[in-house]
């Protein structure tokens, strides 16, 4: 009998949860099958482990280079693996930003060094990320830019934007608007709602977010270009995407934390909950689970943004925006929609691989005979304290929280780059 | 007097969260440190070989004025510490001040701060007890324990007065404070200004909400006068001066047609005062007015403050 060199067996394939063995070689899965296998390696899922194919992350602060203290390529690929992404897309808004030919090939050419994800990166859409001179979105593209985004900035320009998603057309690629508008968000802290009234803190409104959402839509229909939406947190620009839901040219994504956690969480001053756009109220977070069912969100990226310990272990007002993401998304996610909710594991996986992989136009993972293995096994019963990380930073809200599932083993290209008992 | 409930809280971070026993309590022990005020030797030894540092991130005169007279009445040894949030933003966190303090074996310390939650943060960070004496638009407990005890005084009662504060809502801690020490205590509040001044959840603190002055100001015993700073109409929260005063100042001629109707209306403010804006110079040194009754009352609250926070008891008077 053939041996594989890994053969993954007991395990149920997530589209079915019927049992599978697979058998892997050469870097490839060879074999998907019910009948017994023989591996020089054996992981036994015991008819418990579910087996899918790795996820993928479109919105992903590595802060290479620029900010190497707080994450670094290698860094964000070991929180990658341990949280069963395969493929992330770095974010443009590192130090310098991304926004010509020479960063986007610095950037491939350090990726090279990585083995364990696959990285991409967005270019940014205007020069020096400041809303004003459109990049060489077409070279750009050429060198590998995925998309195109200043996110952590709006452009606040209209005309600006417009050019930008027209532009893009020439490259067919995605605008990732950060939707913002930064007058109505000012000197904002946490969302603006009786909780930011009774604990002082200065809020930032709903509209801020929807009235940007409104904008940039309206933009992408009327030039009939592409925009992609980042971190989609409150009802107020559903509302707004369902008015647009027949322009195809619109994509939206949430984050694992708009699902989980409401403003109310903010009553401690944790800065660790502190983020852009903020959490909403726990209304909100049922209309984003909601949306995502309905398809009106179409992905869950994590927004990965790490920062220093002494960065946010400060007074509220000067703790940075972000938090980690990547190793408690699947989780979090599980949690929320599928334990809590009726969503399944094919719905994560489109959530989480499928949609976000077709949106920027890359391939994704995919657990099919002479595919790349590029696949995870997820314990759908495990609990755990989520208490140390494999980030560089540990900005976490659900910092000492205990959550239920968890991926014990990531497989890049035929190779185990994460594992535990 | 207060001794059938302890004291049981070791920090005083705002008014939310405290019971009417509580309040009760601080306002009886003031009401005796009070009288300590009019003696000729104001000093008592109450606490006498402890420290209480005034941490004040935060331009004050009279509130660190009040805190520091207050400690020094109870014989505590004072340290001030004032510091710009500017040199903050240069590298010296109030995380390090805090280790600082705690190296200092501070029994007490008073936190002056603009951003909320900074004494919150400061107290989950050390062991002394901490006050808050203003953390940005969140709290400032003392001012409203003093407001309280003021109210007390003058009518022998809390509960029940209809009490309206005027004017900027959204940027005041004392705001805050006050309703919900009012509120704890059973006063019918009502908050009337602009409504860009105004958070859009007010009421659901449990206050009526009115935009005109004349309407909210209908039976009500006290009005609460808040300081309208004046960087809010640079920044567009409204028009001009010259109409906040027209619509929402207490003017002479407002508060004359006021008198008829109520003789005794009382008039306060948290002080300092705008003159001639939010409130007339006739209205704040009329016989109705007991702003500069706030001002002794605050040194005698801060002091009964101190007092339960370092654990004392009431024989050591």
């Amino acid at each position: 009998m053939k041996k594989y060199d890994i053969v993954i067996k007991n395990v149920l394939f997530y589209k079915n949860k019927e049992k599978v063995n697979i058998g892997i070689s050469e870097g490839k899965i060879q074999d998907i099958t019910n009948s017994d296998i023989e591996g020089e390696k054996i992981i036994d899922g015991k008819y418990k482990l579910i087996v899918m194919p790795s996820l993928v992350d479109i919105h992903v602060h590595t802060r290479e280079p620029g900010e190497e203290y707080k994450e670094d390529l290698n860094s964000v690929s070991k929180s990658a693996v341990c949280g069963g992404f395969g493929v992330l897309v770095a974010m443009a808004n590192t130090k310098p930003a991304m926004d010509n030919v020479m960063m986007v090939e610095g950037f491939y050419n350090r990726s090279n060094n990585i083995k364990d994800v696959k990285l991409y990166t967005y270019g940014a859409v205007t020069i020096g990320r400041k809303g004003e001179v459109l990049t060489e979105m077409a070279t750009l593209s050429e060198a590998g830019a995925v998309g195109f985004s200043d996110d952590g900035d709006f452009i606040v320009k209209s005309d600006v934007m417009r050019r930008a998603i027209e532009y893009a057309k020439c490259v067919n690629k995605i605008i990732v608007s950060h939707a913002e508008d930064p007058y109505l968000s000012a000197d904002g802290q946490i969302n603006e709602s009786i909780v930011s009234q009774s604990l002082g803190l200065t809020g930032i409104p709903s509209i801020s977010e929807s009235v940007a959402v409104y904008r940039d839509s309206a933009i992408a229909k009327w030039v009939k270009g592409r925009v992609h939406f980042a971190h989609i947190s409150t009802s107020w620009s559903l509302d707004v995407l369902r008015l647009f839901k027949d322009y195809k040219g619109i994509t939206a994504e949430t984050s694992p934390h708009y699902l989980y956690f409401s403003d109310e969480e903010l009553k401690s001053y944790n800065t660790n909950f502190k983020m852009k756009p903020p959490l909403r109220r726990p209304s909100d977070v049922e209309s984003i689970k909601k949306a995502l069912k309905d398809g009106l969100l179409q992905v869950i990226a994590t927004d990965h943004a790490p920062h220093a310990f002494y960065e946010k272990n400060l007074e509220f007002n000067y703790a940075p925006f972000g938090i980690v993401g990547l190793e408690t998304a699947l989780s979090a996610v599980y949690e929320k929609m599928v334990l809590e909710g009726d969503a399944d594991f094919n719905d994560i996986i489109n959530w989480m691989n499928v949609n976000p992989a077709k949106i920027v136009g890359i391939e994704n993972p995919v657990i099919e005979k002479n595919k790349n293995a590029d696949i995870i096994l997820f314990d759908p019963d495990k609990e755990w304290v989520v208490d140390r990380f494999y980030s560089q930073s540990s900005n976490s809200p659900w910092y000492g929280k205990k959550l239920k599932g968890k991926v014990v083993t990531t497989i890049k290209n035929g190779n185990i780059v994460f594992y535990e008992e | 007097m207060g001794e059938k409930i302890k004291w049981t809280k070791k920090h005083l971070l705002g008014m939310e969260g405290l019971t009417k026993e509580e309040i009760t309590m601080i306002l009886d022990e003031a009401k005796v440190f009070r009288e300590v005020l009019e003696r000729p030797i104001r000093k008592v030894p109450a606490l006498r070989g402890k420290t209480v540092i005034n941490l004040f991130f935060e331009p004050s005169t009279r509130t660190s004025a009040s805190f520091t007279a207050a400690a020094k009445n109870l014989s505590a040894d004072t340290v001030n510490f004032s510091k710009s949030a500017s040199s903050v933003q240069k590298g010296e966190t109030l995380l390090d001040t805090a280790l600082n303090l705690e190296a200092m074996k501070a029994d007490i310390v008073v936190i002056r701060h603009s951003v909320p939650g900074a004494p919150h943060y400061l107290a989950e960070r050390i062991s002394s007890s901490v006050v808050n004496a203003g953390d940005g638009a969140h709290e400032h407990p003392t001012q409203s324990l003093l407001d309280l005890m003021t109210i007390r005084d003058h009518f022998g009662k809390i509960e029940g007065l209809n009490v309206l504060i005027v004017g900027d809502i959204l940027h005041s801690r004392v705001a805050r404070s006050d309703i919900i020490g009012l509120k704890t205590m059973g006063s019918n509040v009502r908050v009337c200004g602009p409504p860009t001044l105004i958070p859009l959840w007010i009421e659901e603190m449990g206050v009526e909400l009115f935009y005109d002055l004349d309407k909210a100001l209908k039976d009500v015993d006290i009005v609460y006068v808040l300081r309208i700073q004046l960087e809010r109409q640079k920044k567009g929260m409204f028009p001009s001066i010259r109409e906040y005063r027209n619509l929402y100042g207490i003017t002479n001629d407002r508060f004359k047609k006021l008198k008829k109707e109520n003789p005794n209306i009382i008039v306060m403010h948290p002080g300092p005062m705008n003159r001639g804006v939010e409130i007339d110079s006739e209205v704040a040194d009329s016989q109705n007015s007991l702003i500069l009754d706030q001002v002794t009352n605050g040194v005698a609250v801060r002091m009964a403050v101190l007092f339960l926070l370092s654990g004392g008891k009431h024989e050591e008077v």
